[in-house]
């Protein structure tokens, strides 16, 4: 055998010693950690009341520690009952600190595929917050790489497993500066629910008793926000923005103040501008299970289009709620104001919607289910008040397309029902509703509320009406009351009072129908007709700015009806019995409390003037604006606003 | 001075007119011609060009008097300079305030006017229609509302 060969032989020789060395070091060394394993637990487990279970620790020469199927145990040792569970665990230690310092000290650690219940282990983070926050600081302060591949964190209640959210983690601790990067998705029923996960990057510095944020980027397809603030001492500040393009939203200086201590999330002060229209939040957030929420947000409304002076509408929602397995219920009232009328806008001064038992059931999203127990919606307007009730309304939104949302609903109106659907574009700010929806059923006189004049309609009203808030905000729809009668309506009281005609104040229809329209020129009833045995009335009357009326209205009254009258019958003996029917046209206009009314021309009118000589017809004329000041004053004196 | 200022007028010495009215408005506020000479001053500075003036004779007559005849010319007079000077606002409250100035009840007529004649001798005219109010000044349509 050659020099050589011995040489080569004695180096393989060493190597062989050598690998042998460690490989009895390492067994040894794991049989060590293997029977030491709970004595390396124990100090861990006195923060935390759960039992924290490994398998195995296997130590992987040369700077290699890896721990398989740790997980933190509620009850019994399965995944199944576990805020935690990490199949493994690899830690690796710096040889550098072992070799010249001597020290063992863990320079990476890698955690792959852990498993968290998101409800266990947010009860796991409420029960042990403060433990947790503890174990933190008493773990050595030193440069550390944490790094968490695959995290699955599994959102369903039952532990069925098919709606989590997977996560990458990176973490890098040198000295006091803090960065971080990672992704997360969603994955409902086994797909990933977009084509791109939303990442982050995130740099910070550890302070004395917090953190200081310098930059928190977040961006996913057509989402992108950058944040900054600083969380010490429980307090916490942010500021930032925010943009997301599939729905024109743009939240710019973002300006929040709080305290966070575990559940309690305290909202001093958040501001921000959404697409040019200030919001502010203020409240309470318990994370809590259920999670409570206590908020007021406010905003003042900009439309461009017609320029911010003009058009500020102040919003505000009060609401408490609860947040349990995707259902959200709330109370709450919103309010919107709106301090300066635009000119020729839509006259409204005051919007306010009180609800109770409102829930939202996301389960289905992107279908949205909504069932509301009973609201009260109160209209103001310069000159009168409007209020709506509904009670048991149920609706399903349609959120999938990103372009078009779709609402279905129906409710309980008063005695009756209402039923309809309606589109929102969110293309566009605002976004642009048309809306469709039919009433049934209801007792007419139950909507005083929302027009005083319905308490005079008896029987019951259906109607059929279309919204839309482009080009520009109208409501339109027809309206049929039918088998009802109209009792005390001013305008026929008075004719019966004048003309000794009781009958007029209780007029028994077959049916009543009326057009409307609202938008921002005014209201206006169209083609309104009523039919009955002795009355007959058609005509348009519409209400515009400033009260303005403008109408014509014919009514037709039977002979039979005006032979009652003390009054008619010496005018029916001068017409002579060519009239079966007498038919008043007139024509109102001025000021809704103060009508301008004329007696239009018509064959009636015609044989009238022929049968009286002028200074009748002005003794007549001047008779009748008296009694009908003294109507109006009477009307204005009793308070009334019955037409 | 009040009739003074009419014969002024009379003869077409408007300026003289003007001084007679404005004197009275000095030295007799309480005057029972307080309305008509400060209408008449109103006038006048709207004849001459000066509506600024114009505009504060007639706010003042609309803010003071409340049964004076010629209340609702100053109003058209107060539309009118609104109009010229191209104040929306004003426009729009003005003809408001004419419209709902009158409760109409036209029975056997078309329409009802009424007369007034100022102290420096013009002829108003004012006619009430169902659905528009027309003003004449010396026969000639001066402004119109229609509603």
């Amino acid at each position: 055998m050659s020099r050589y060969h011995i040489k080569i032989s004695k180096f393989w020789l060493a190597i062989c010693i050598l690998a042998l060395v460690i490989v009895f070091a390492a067994a040894a060394f794991n049989i060590i950690l293997a029977v030491s394993k709970n004595k390396l637990i124990s100090p861990i487990e006195k923060y935390f009341p759960q039992k924290i279970t490994i398998s195995r620790i296997i130590y992987l020469p040369p700077n290699f520690i890896i721990l398989k199927n740790t997980s933190f145990q509620e009850v019994a040792p399965s995944t199944q009952n576990t805020p935690l569970f990490i199949p493994t665990i690899c830690m690796k230690l710096s040889l550098w600190e072992i070799v010249i310092k001597r020290h063992l000290s863990v320079s990476d650690i890698y955690i792959y595929e852990p498993d968290i219940n998101y409800y266990k282990f947010r009860l796991f983070l409420k029960d042990n917050f403060k433990q947790i926050m503890v174990f933190i600081h008493s773990l050595p302060k030193q440069d550390i790489n944490f790094f968490i591949k695959k995290m699955k964190l599994d959102l369903a209640k039952e532990d069925i497993g098919f709606k989590y959210i997977t996560a990458d983690f990176a973490l890098m601790i040198k000295g006091s500066s803090v960065s971080s990067f990672g992704s997360i998705n969603k994955n409902m029923y086994g797909n990933t629910t977009g084509k791109f996960p939303l990442r982050y990057s995130f740099k910070a510095f550890l302070t004395e008793d917090g953190i200081s944020v310098e930059k928190l980027e977040l961006r996913r397809e057509n989402f992108s926000s950058e944040l900054k603030g600083s969380y010490i001492g429980g307090a916490f500040r942010l500021s930032g923005f925010a943009f997301m393009n599939t729905a024109n939203l743009f939240i710019l200086d973002i300006d929040c103040l709080g305290n966070f201590t575990f559940p309690k999330l305290q909202i001093g002060r958040l501001k921000f501008s959404l697409n040019n229209n200030p919001v502010s939040l203020k409240g309470n957030i318990f994370l809590s299970d259920p999670i409570l929420l206590d908020l007021v947000i406010s905003s003042y409304l900009t439309y461009p289009k017609y320029g911010q002076a003009e058009d500020i509408k102040r919003i505000e929602l009060k609401i408490k709620g609860t947040l349990k397995e995707n259902v959200f219920s709330s109370d709450g009232i919103l309010n919107l104001d709106s301090p300066k009328k635009k000119k020729g806008g839509f006259p409204l001064e005051r919007m306010e919607f009180g609800f109770n038992g409102l829930t939202f059931y996301f389960a289905q999203y992107p279908h949205l289910r909504m069932h509301l127990g009973d609201g009260n919606l109160f209209f103001q307007t310069d000159q009168n008040e409007y209020k709506i009730s509904l009670k048991d309304l149920k609706a399903i939104f349609y959120l999938r397309d990103k372009k078009f949302k779709f609402v279905e609903f129906n409710s309980l109106f008063y005695d009756g029902s209402l039923k309809g659907q309606g589109r929102i574009d969110m293309s566009n700010w605002p976004p642009r509703v048309t809306s469709i929806a039919r009433v049934r059923n209801v007792s007419a006189n139950k909507l005083d509320g929302l027009l005083i004049h319905f308490s005079k309609f008896h029987g019951k009203l259906a109607s059929l009406m279309y919204f839309s808030n482009f080009p520009h905000l109208f409501l339109r729809g027809g309206m049929i009351i039918e088998k009802g009668y109209l009792y005390n309506l001013e305008f026929f009281k008075w004719l019966a009072d004048f003309f000794d005609l009781p009958a007029l104040k209780k007029i028994s229809f077959k049916k009543t129908t009326t057009n409307f329209l609202v938008n921002e020129e005014g209201a206006s009833l169209q083609e309104m007709r009523l039919e009955s045995k002795d009355v007959n009335l058609n005509g348009y009357f519409s209400l515009g700015h400033n009260d303005l009326v403008s109408s014509k209205i014919s009514l037709f009254f039977s002979r039979e009806l005006l032979q009652k009258s003390a009054k008619f019958r010496p005018l029916l003996n001068l017409l002579g019995k060519d009239f079966n029917n007498l038919v008043f046209d007139f024509q109102l206009s001025g000021n809704l409390h103060r009508m301008n009314f004329q007696w239009l021309q018509s064959d009636f009118k015609r044989k009238i003037q022929a049968s009286i000589p002028h200074f009748i017809e002005r003794k007549i004329d001047r008779d009748v604006e008296k009694i009908i000041e003294s109507f109006h004053s009477s009307g204005r004196n009793s308070g009334s606003t019955a037409k | 001075m009040y009739y003074q200022g009419i014969e002024a007028a009379k003869s077409g010495d408007l300026d003289y007119a003007f001084m007679y009215f404005q004197s009275l408005l000095a030295t007799s506020p309480e005057s029972k011609y307080k309305e008509d000479s400060l209408f008449a001053t109103g006038e006048y500075y709207f004849v001459i060009g000066d509506y600024r003036d114009a505009n504060r004779a007639f706010i003042q007559l609309n803010s003071d008097s409340s049964n004076f005849k010629g209340k609702i010319f100053a109003l058209a007079y107060l539309l009118k300079i609104a109009e010229m000077q191209g104040k929306e606002a004003a426009v729009k409250n003005l003809e408001n305030e004419i419209v709902t100035s009158k409760r109409l009840i036209l029975l056997f007529k078309n329409s009802k006017e009424y007369k007034y004649k100022s102290p420096l001798c013009k002829k108003y005219k004012v006619i009430y229609y169902i659905d528009k109010v027309q003003f004449y000044l010396e026969g000639k349509l001066f402004e119109q509302i229609s509603y």
